[in-house]
């Protein structure tokens, strides 16, 4: 029985704009099994942190299914709903803007603790806040710092800590570790590991660093310009990566390894284009070198050409082939 | 190899920077931020030497020594001496030094977006800059700033746009091409592709080796990332609390490392060719630079630290003729740090 | 519940005061909001308590013998065209003054920022309402407002402090929205949606703390132009009757004398200034002390 604990059918979320409609997230579909991690690879404006929130529905999506433990969210509203957000959550990525500057540690994990009903008297909160600061890492002397009193690494465990509070089974990580320094950003991604097995927790890790995507994925999506490119098994995808953005992105990685043999680096041409009214084309083809004429004809389909490996480009899975 | 190295310990005027016991604090109300202790650096003509530190760890402020414009008060240089092809930055008058930066100096900033003026044109921009440094007409100084759109691969007709019309990437080439308007011989750029996306700052990096192939151009270059120091650099400083505690060649610094702090950096990074091997981050913090401590400021955080590493501070000492690092238990010739030397076939 | 009793102990260990105790602590060390702390107390316990120990005649009587005499030992603020002592009549008004601006301040606060938080947090169609409906307020000048809503109302000091409070809504409502707009932007805010908050939690327990900082200002402001606007009412016989001797009235009635008896527009001019100055201290303390940030 395969255990499914996310499924996204056909998410879209315009959004008008003066010029037209912008396609921030323009039909990906995806499922996610219980206890493993997606990564959301993609450049600024590709629509990977919109997909997080639409699924959320921080964002009201357009239109599409967000099935979540057999139950789809878009339809609910009002208190159903509210109760149902609580068992997924989100970490953001700046740590100052995403804790409320006037609250101490201890008020913003009670805040997650009190959601749930089952901490009701004051000395049952804290001992949960407690309980939980202990979880992320955090000494229990700062219960009544504020977060400018905390670096980013500390400030980012109590974002950790909030989420975790309302006991969710799936955690959205929205660039959780770019605005640290690397030896922070190591604790934390131990840190969210470490949860992950011993709470069972799901991810979504979107992120533009693909080094920490691929060490801390099962899956990864490549996003360009709000539509999926390719998505594969972590290993697959860093092995043999298909799409012809895949391979720009990959090669561009710059690899802190001197004296290794010489990688070759694919240079793009030009920079993302607009996703107002894309039209029915590649929306790659403009900076792509192998784009043909069948590119401007249409967008191209997800194939699959490997099990599990999902492509979508007319180079590859053709129907004729 | 062995050439190089030698022309490495004359102090000739083949560096085009030599920084020379550097100290700046910045005095507050009740406390001294001792943002840069007592370094040293020099760069040879048409090298790249890459500054890595984290958040705090005085990477700026040591660039902005560099050009005297450390902002005063509460900015104070306590000692040291900044050469600019064997000039001292510190020394100079108001005029002398708004004639040095920009034309043998100058300097690119993180944020693209911030560091042009919207309302004039790119073009504009850098015909004020060159016409700042060099005597000639606007319509000469237009005709250059094209010259230099182009360099930068911008088509020269959009140099009489403004600069919203250009992307983050665009605007940063348009940064590059006012800061290299005037061919300095010495350029810093603080981060300038944190804020661009992978494939973007592919882009730029490239842009840059380029040019200063092209003009020969000397350049710091301050970043968090190391993967840009191996892509670009050809030397490295690591600065920890506004000391450098460890410098050299890109492969003494890469293959062979030896400061702890270094060590526990390239630890901390996930491995791009080994997705299962295990994180090993630093435990801890940086100092607070308002209150350094007496020896080492990594002993706290390092797992080699003995009770002498807490009291007594610490030396730079020469591993090689390239190779220096600033860790005492190297007093001990039999002393490794556990990060195997990496050899490549 | 063992371990329960000893966490508390834990919380509590790390905290010096309670959370009114520490903003009491930080205001204590500001020197400036306990100066206009302690103005204010007296100013207010003057206005509360005057109508027990001031005998009317002193303040009403008319003495045309003493007319228009310089400040003096006998008169300290001198007296005026009535022949009546300034000093008692500025200290009389106060009851007047201080409520006026205290009540139209609060009324249009009550309504204002709620009004303002909501159009801002929600944005769209409830925005736009609001929005324009402050504008078409703001339209019409604020003295004709008050004219209208005191004709309307009928003319007491009730209906005026009402009249006055209604014409700076508008104001709030604009600040309030504005400082809104750049905090429900905020991550936290966000955060509070996932956990699963209700709008009503997330304006009041994280949008408005953090929007504070202009209210307070528009606050502290607001006080002065109200004691003003209501003298102005008063000067146009919708107010309070002469001769009560509220502040604007006072100045009003002076500004016939002010080359050659300036003290008379001068003194109730500084019993206005020092209100407000006292407001505008203390609310400024307040706001630094409510501010985490600015901790020491």
């Amino acid at each position: 029985m395969s255990d499914t604990i996310l499924e996204v059918r056909n998410l879209k979320k315009y959004f008008k704009t003066s010029r037209g409609m912008l396609h921030a997230v323009d039909d990906i579909s995806f499922t996610l099994e219980r206890g493993k991690t997606l990564g959301i690879v993609g450049e600024s404006g590709c629509g990977k942190s919109t997909t997080g929130r639409c699924i959320l529905r921080l964002i009201e999506p357009t239109s599409g299914e967000v099935i979540f433990d057999g139950e789809d969210v878009l339809q609910l509203s009002g208190h159903s709903l509210r109760e149902r957000r609580a068992d997924m959550q989100i970490i953001f990525q700046d740590p100052f803007s995403s804790l409320n500057p006037r609250k101490t540690v201890m008020q913003t994990i009670a805040e997650g603790v009190e959601m749930r009903g089952k901490y009701r008297t004051k000395a049952e909160i804290e001992g949960r806040v407690l309980e939980l600061m202990e979880t992320v890492g955090l000494a229990e002397r700062l219960i009544n710092s504020y977060p400018h009193e905390l670096d980013g690494g500390r400030r980012q465990r109590i974002g950790v800590a909030r989420a975790l509070a309302v006991e969710p089974k799936l955690i959205i990580c929205d660039e959780p570790v770019s605005a640290l320094d690397v030896s922070i950003q190591a604790q934390i991604l131990n840190l969210l590991k470490e949860l992950q097995r011993k709470l069972g927790l799901t991810y979504i890790f979107i992120t533009h660093d693909l080094a920490v995507v691929n060490h801390i994925s099962d899956e990864i999506m490549v996003m360009y310009l709000g539509q999926t490119v390719e998505k594969a098994p972590s290993e697959e995808l860093f092995k043999n990566p298909t799409h012809p953005y895949t391979k720009a992105l990959l090669s561009a990685i710059p690899i802190p390894k001197v004296g290794g043999p010489k990688r070759e680096r694919i240079l793009l041409k030009g920079e993302v284009s607009s996703p107002i009214e894309p039209g029915d084309v590649c929306r790659f083809a403009k900076r792509c070198s192998y784009a043909c004429e069948a590119c401007q004809k249409g967008c191209p389909a997800l194939k699959e050409t490997a099990p599990g490996h999902l492509v979508s480009c007319h180079l590859f899975g053709s129907p004729g082939k | 190899m062995n050439a190089e190295n030698r022309e490495n310990l004359r102090p000739d005027q083949e560096n085009v920077l030599e920084i020379d016991h550097l100290t700046v604090h910045y005095v507050l109300e009740d406390e001294t931020v001792e943002a840069v202790n007592d370094i040293s650096i020099q760069l040879k003509k048409g090298k790249i030497m890459g500054l890595v530190g984290e958040t705090g760890a005085g990477k700026t402020s040591t660039a902005l020594a560099v050009l005297n414009l450390i902002p005063d008060p509460p900015g104070v240089i306590r000692s040291g001496r900044v050469l600019i092809n064997g000039r001292d930055m510190l020394k100079l008058s108001k005029k002398e030094l708004e004639e040095v930066r920009g034309s043998e100096v100058s300097m690119i900033f993180q944020d693209p977006m911030t560091s042009l003026n919207p309302v004039f044109t790119v073009g504009e921009q850098i015909a004020e800059s060159i016409r700042l440094h060099e005597k000639c007409d606007q319509k000469k100084a237009m005709e250059r700033a094209e010259e230099m759109l182009s360099l930068v691969g911008i088509p020269p007709e959009r140099a009489a746009e403004y600069p919203h019309q250009f992307s983050g990437g665009m605007k940063q080439r348009v940064v590059i091409a006012i800061a290299l308007a005037c061919n300095p011989h010495l350029l810093l750029a603080d981060e300038p592709t944190t804020a661009l996306d992978v494939t973007i700052q592919a882009q730029v990096l490239d842009l840059m080796v380029n040019l200063k192939q092209k003009m020969n151009t000397s350049m710091i270059f301050i970043t968090h990332d190391l993967g840009i120091v191996a892509e670009i650099c050809d030397e490295v400083a690591v600065m920890y609390a506004g000391r450098i505690i460890e410098r050299g060649t890109l492969d003494d610094i890469f293959n062979h490392t030896r400061h702890p702090y270094t060590e526990g950096l390239f630890n901390s990074l996930p491995d791009i060719d080994n997705r299962t091997a295990e994180l090993k981050p630093i435990p801890g913090l940086m100092p607070d630079p308002t209150m350094l401590p007496k020896g080492c400021a990594f002993a706290p955080r390092c797992p080699y630290a003995r009770p002498e590493c807490i009291e007594t501070p610490q030396k730079e000492q020469a591993v090689s003729d390239t190779h220096f690092v600033m860790c005492s238990a190297y007093q001990d010739p039999s002393f490794r740090i556990q990060r195997q030397e990496v050899f490549y076939e | 519940m063992e371990p329960n009793q000893k966490t508390v102990s834990v919380a509590k260990k790390y905290r010096k005061r309670s959370a009114f105790g520490e903003i009491w602590h930080r205001l204590r060390k500001n020197k400036g909001a306990m100066i206009g702390g302690i103005l204010l107390l007296i100013l207010f316990a003057v206005a509360l308590t005057i109508d027990f120990w001031l005998d009317q005649e002193l303040v009403i009587g008319q003495n045309l013998r003493a007319r228009l005499k310089a400040p003096s030992a006998a008169h300290w603020f001198g007296t005026d065209e009535m022949g009546r002592d300034l000093f008692w009549r500025v200290l009389y008004g106060s009851r007047y003054s201080l409520a006026i601006g205290f009540v139209a301040v609060f009324v249009s606060f009550i309504v204002g920022v709620p009004l303002g938080a909501v159009a801002g947090y929600f944005g769209g169609a409830v925005e736009t309402v609001i929005m324009r409906i402050t504008d078409i307020f703001s339209a019409v000048p604020a003295i004709l407002m008050a004219v209208v809503v005191v004709s309307v109302l009928g003319s007491s000091t009730i209906n005026l402090m009402i009249a006055v409070g209604v014409s700076s809504i508008p104001g709030f409502v604009r600040v309030t929205r504005a400082a809104v707009l750049t905090v429900r932007n905020e991550e936290y805010v966000e955060a509070a949606k996932a956990l699963g908050k209700s709008n009503l939690y997330i304006i009041f327990v994280h949008v408005l703390p953090n929007c504070l900082s202009p209210i307070i200002v528009q606050t502290t402001l607001r006080v002065a132009s109200a004691i003003v606007s209501a003298s102005s009412l008063s000067f146009l016989g919708l107010g309070i009757k002469p001769p009560a001797p509220e502040w604007g009235a006072l100045l009003t009635a002076g500004r016939n004398y002010i080359l050659g008896y300036s003290y008379l527009t001068f003194f109730p001019g500084l019993a206005i200034m020092i209100t407000v100055l006292a407001f505008n201290l203390l609310g400024d303390g307040l706001r630094d002390a409510m501010d985490p940030k600015l901790k020491r």
